[in-house]
């Protein structure tokens, strides 16, 4: 109600007479709202009324013998008319829209999405040449037809969206999923890691380890050259190599090592709160805006970073702003019992092995044991062997 | 079986008559008094006089007093007059 009334804007009266009575009553017959009537003296009031009614009022205080006189005016209505008095802020709010308006019109920037094997600056090309670019107006971009350029262009796109959202232009693509050619170049099957082979299951090529073998790193496991022997097939020359790519399956133990260890007592520094103070230096000067100047901790820890704000190219405004950030440091201690030790040490070493294991494998056996120097030393030391049942194979291709 | 709805229209006559509160049917004013801050007259016909001290309002048959202190029209439509202020006591006269 009262944002309405601002809106519509409104006056205050001071209202003189000797019929004050029968001025109102005139007025509120006639439809007209007062609010806020206040008794100032004798024959004198004030009352507030919506400025659309003042018109009819000075007819009512004519035929009353009273006289009214604007002493406040408020409102969006008044607030207007200043405003129309200042032509050159309204003229300039003015420019402002319509240069607004104006270069919303036009594309300025264009913008390639889901490119990943094709080149987005080649699509982009295409598009500008296809008459989508930096200064382009918006309502001469025919999408439909750019997309047709762009797909003609790119038979490796499965389909092309070109939409311009606001002042900028989106091409989508979607590349088409090309299926994975397959190698047909001999290779041999070797191992990528030492272990012992478990198990050994061949699709093609000629096995060269049997199951029980220790292997090393690089060894050939399934041979790609196959020799074949007397008696084999019609067509086969015995003792002739054949060259193919060996596939198959090489499961083999493998063994891993970790290591952890936790004291018993531990000491260190822990950090706590960080408070931030704000400089900024002109040339040597230095004036500190916000934070301390010292560090509000007993112990503590320093970053500072220096920004400078006025830097266009070359040239460098000898104003920085440097942050100085003090980080609470609060010394801890803890202690831990022999069961608690070791089984952080084991928890560290697990985690050791889990950077060098596989995701897949399956796991035979796992074994923590504690290594004893045999002096005190308020230090669990673990190491962790773990035995896994894992696909050792690596394709390697060869030249015969 | 005319005689029956006959009846039957002035009962509900009377009903609605029943129904309808009195500041409808008989132009009465209706007076709400918000605790000693504020006075709503609905109905009303206009002011007689008007102080800080007192307001004379116009109903029909008669007038009623507002009395108290700092009393100012909050506002004053065809329909409905509010009186605020201190006060003090509503009259019927």
């Amino acid at each position: 109600m009262r944002l309405v009334s601002y809106l519509r804007g409104y006056v205050s009266l001071i209202v003189e007479g000797r019929a004050l009575e029968r001025f109102i009553n005139m007025a509120v017959s006639r439809g007209v709202k007062f609010w806020d009537v206040t008794y100032l003296g004798k024959d004198r009031i004030i009352l507030r009324v919506r400025l659309g009614a003042v018109g009819s009022l000075r007819h009512i205080a004519r035929r009353t013998a009273s006289r009214f006189r604007v002493r406040e005016k408020v409102g969006l209505p008044f607030l207007m008319w200043r405003v129309r008095r200042r032509k050159a802020l309204y003229g300039g709010a003015l420019l402002f829209f319509v240069i607004t308006c104006f270069l919303s019109s036009f594309v300025w920037t264009v913008e390639v999405n889901g490119a990943k094997r094709t080149d987005p600056a080649a699509i982009r090309e295409t598009a500008s040449a296809a008459g989508l670019k930096t200064g382009t107006p918006r309502w001469r971009v025919r999408e439909k037809e750019i997309e047709q350029v762009i797909r003609e262009q790119f038979p490796a796109l499965a389909w092309v969206g070109v939409d311009v959202k606001g002042s900028k232009a989106q091409i989508k693509v979607v590349e088409k999923k090309l299926p994975v050619a397959i190698p047909g170049s001999p290779a041999h099957v070797v191992a990528g890691k030492a272990g012992l082979v478990k198990e050994l299951l061949v699709l093609s090529g000629q096995p060269v380890v049997r199951e029980g073998d220790t292997v090393s790193p690089g060894q050939i496991l399934i041979s790609g050259e196959v020799v074949p022997g007397e008696g084999g097939e019609c067509g086969v020359v015995p003792g002739l190599p054949r060259y193919t790519r060996a596939r198959g399956i090489v499961r083999a133990r493998v063994w891993y090592q970790g290591y952890g260890e936790s004291p018993l007592l531990e000491r260190g520094e822990r950090t706590g709160k960080t408070t931030r103070s704000l400089a900024v230096a002109v040339g040597t000067r230095r004036l500190r805006v916000s934070g301390p100047a010292r560090s509000p901790y007993p112990r503590f820890r320093t970053r500072i970073t220096v920004k400078t704000p006025l830097h266009w190219r070359s040239f460098r405004a000898p104003v920085e702003i440097i942050t100085t950030e003090y980080t609470e440091l609060m010394p801890y201690e803890i202690r831990r019992s022999q069961r608690e030790a070791r089984r952080l040490a084991e928890k560290q070493a697990h985690s050791l092995v889990k950077l060098l294991r596989p995701e897949q494998g399956l796991v035979i056996r796992e074994d923590a044991e504690e290594i004893r120097t045999g002096r005190p030393e308020g230090i669990v030391r673990v190491r962790l062997r773990v035995e896994l049942l894992e696909d050792i194979g690596v394709v390697k291709e060869f030249k015969p | 079986m005319r005689f029956r709805e006959l009846r039957n229209q002035v009962k509900r006559k009377a009903m609605a008559a029943l129904e309808l509160p009195g500041e409808v049917t008989l132009d009465l004013p209706k007076i709400t008094l918000t605790g000693n801050i504020l006075v709503s007259i609905e109905n009303h016909r206009g002011i007689a006089s008007f102080g800080s001290d007192a307001v004379r309002v116009l109903v029909q048959a008669g007038e009623v007093v507002v009395s108290g202190l700092n009393l100012m029209i909050r506002s004053i439509s065809p329909d409905e007059l509010i009186i605020e202020g201190e006060i003090q006591g509503v009259t019927l006269v």
